[in-house]
């Protein structure tokens, strides 16, 4: 049996009220802490401790007050409409009947699903359903909502549409939100907290934009012309691509502004398109460097 | 209790949505019936009475404890459950304020009332057809009592059936001991042969266990046989179910903490 430390020294501390990103590359321990912070699984050593309560004891009243939503895993009832798992969760929770229903109108509302709540799930789409798992787990008026890969699979409008019912529940419900995810987007979009976990270890903790300033080295460049044409910059880049329409080039961050500036000037210039780097080469260096620290917004 | 009754009502919805399966699935387990009937009519030829029974009683032995056999549905969710278990869905039923043992019962005897109630049709359907060879029920009482009897035994499957699944937080695959138990308990129960045909001291010894009482037992009260054994059988029963439902929520405990939720 080969055994892998999945956390490692891991120390984190979330306020009431905050939407936190989780991110990482696969494997970097996002679900294992969830999965720890639902009481799902317990730790090794230390200890964890969410609205005062042990997870792994699994109390019912630790149980009524948070929920989960796994991308890849569903509570929905595959043949039935999504109002009968509702139904169900009034029960398991003890929703009392006007503040489900005032629930069920506020949600269905935000994500205008009203007439998706009696189709069968297996006949919705991926972002419909996973907008019925948002519903589902919200009904109760959870104080802590964990979002493992929500997003995953999704299509950019339905991921949008996650980002906003996202933010809305956390301002108006004040629901606490941890959210992972592989998607640098979902971060950007939801998050003024970012913690960044590698390997079992938390390598970062603060706002997204510090660790991108910080960390993103250089940009890919895209640019499309509106005739043939042959660029040649007064810079040092790197040519990813060069066809008569296109070109794509990789620059140091710093130096992508007068680069931009010098071919707009030049060149007649259909469109641009700029690639920040892989969060997962961020990831890399940052881990590589080795930067001490743990406090907020360092790297540890 | 409420969230119990919603999960069945819930699972019987579900059910409705396999409506044709269902139906041809209540067919199945009678067709033992027309193979008991080939077989028992040879052997019936040379002798009036086998095991304590005529060949009218024999036939109405396989019918209910045929029909027994079919109501007892937490066999298949044995495999639903492995499933959730090792794909890691069955987080869903650790973080909402429900126990899996609840919902696994809620949920099975559920299925167990939607096939009942198509099963009853067929019964009916074979009861005319095969009347001058069935027996009625020997009294309304002996009839009562075999239905509950027949319910506290669907009692004990479900939760020997829950422990069961249980195993596939510790083995990645339970197929071999599922298959190995079922042929065990439909053999230890009397859904193959009546255990009237067993030795004497082997009916009293199993007497002490539940698989006696879940078809063997209503079955043979339903033809006004042993009715001097029923409250026995009730408090044996009972004591089993008890035993059952304890070591189930301890086993739980136990093997949650070994349980990583990994899957698809």
């Amino acid at each position: 049996m080969i055994e892998k430390t999945a956390l490692d020294s891991f120390d984190l501390k979330i306020e009431e009220g905050e939407l936190v990103g989780l991110i990482g590359p696969n494997g970097a321990g996002k679900t294992t802490l969830v999965k720890l912070l639902c009481g799902i699984i317990q730790p090794t050593s230390g200890s964890c401790d969410v609205l005062g309560f042990t997870p792994g004891m699994l109390k019912n009243e630790f149980r009524k007050s948070f929920a989960v939503v796994m991308g890849q895993k569903s509570q929905l009832w595959w043949d039935l409409p999504a109002s009968d798992t509702f139904a169900l969760n009034r029960e398991i929770y003890g929703i009392p009947n006007g503040e489900y229903h005032t629930n069920i109108d506020y949600f269905s509302d935000l994500f205008q699903v009203g007439d998706l709540l009696n189709v069968p799930v297996r006949n919705l789409s991926l972002g419909e359903r996973m907008k019925m798992e948002l519903i589902a787990a919200l009904l109760h008026n959870p104080r802590v909502l964990f979002l493992d890969e929500p997003t995953i699979g999704l299509d950019a409008i339905a991921q949008k549409q996650i980002w906003q019912f996202l933010g809305q529940v956390n301002r108006e419900k004040g629901v606490t939100i941890l959210l992972t995810s592989h998607y640098m987007d979902d971060i950007r979009h939801l998050c003024r907290r970012t913690v960044v976990i590698n390997s079992g270890q938390k390598v970062y903790d603060g706002p997204l934009d510090r660790l991108l300033d910080r960390f993103q080295d250089h940009r890919v460049i895209h640019v499309t012309f509106e005739r043939e044409t042959d660029p040649r910059l007064d810079y040092p880049v790197e040519w990813l691509e060069k066809s008569p329409y296109k070109a794509v080039f990789k620059i140091s961050r710093e130096l992508a502004k007068p680069v931009l500036r010098q071919i707009l000037s030049m060149y007649d210039v259909d469109d641009v398109r700029i690639e920040e780097e892989d969060i997962s080469n961020v990831i890399e260096r940052i881990y590589l460097s080795g930067n001490g620290g743990n406090n907020s917004g360092q790297v540890s | 209790m409420g969230k119990y009754l919603e999960t069945g009502k819930v699972s019987m919805k579900a059910q409705i949505t396999y409506r044709f399966d269902v139906g041809v699935g209540s067919i199945i387990p009678f067709i033992r019936v027309f193979l008991a009937y080939a077989l028992w009519k040879v052997l019936f030829a040379a002798k009036t009475e086998i095991g304590g029974m005529s060949f009218e009683m024999m036939m109405t032995y396989h019918l209910v404890a045929s029909f027994l056999t079919r109501l007892d549905q937490s066999v298949n969710m044995v495999w639903d459950m492995a499933e959730e278990i090792r794909e890691g869905r069955f987080s869903k039923y650790m973080v909402r304020p429900i126990s899996p043992l609840g919902h696994f019962l809620a949920e099975s005897l559920a299925k167990t009332l939607y096939i009942l109630l198509v099963t009853l049709a067929t019964v009916a359907f074979l009861a005319v057809v095969m009347r001058r060879i069935l027996v009625p029920p020997s009294s309304l009482a002996n009839l009562a009592g075999a239905c509950l009897m027949g319910f506290m035994g669907l009692v004990f499957l479900s939760l020997l059936n829950y422990l069961t699944a249980l195993l596939a937080f510790k083995f990645n695959d339970i197929t071999g001991w599922h298959i190995m138990k079922n042929n065990a308990v439909d053999f230890l129960a009397g859904a193959l042969v009546p255990l009237s045909l067993l030795p004497a001291w082997i009916q009293d010894v199993m007497r002490f266990f539940p698989f006696y009482y879940v078809y063997y037992y209503p079955a043979s009260l339903y033809l006004g046989l042993k009715t001097e054994q029923f409250v026995t059988g009730l408090i044996v029963m009972a004591i089993w179910i008890v035993l059952l439902w304890g070591l189930s929520v301890i086993v739980y405990h136990r093997f949650r903490r070994i349980y990583e939720g990994v899957g698809n």
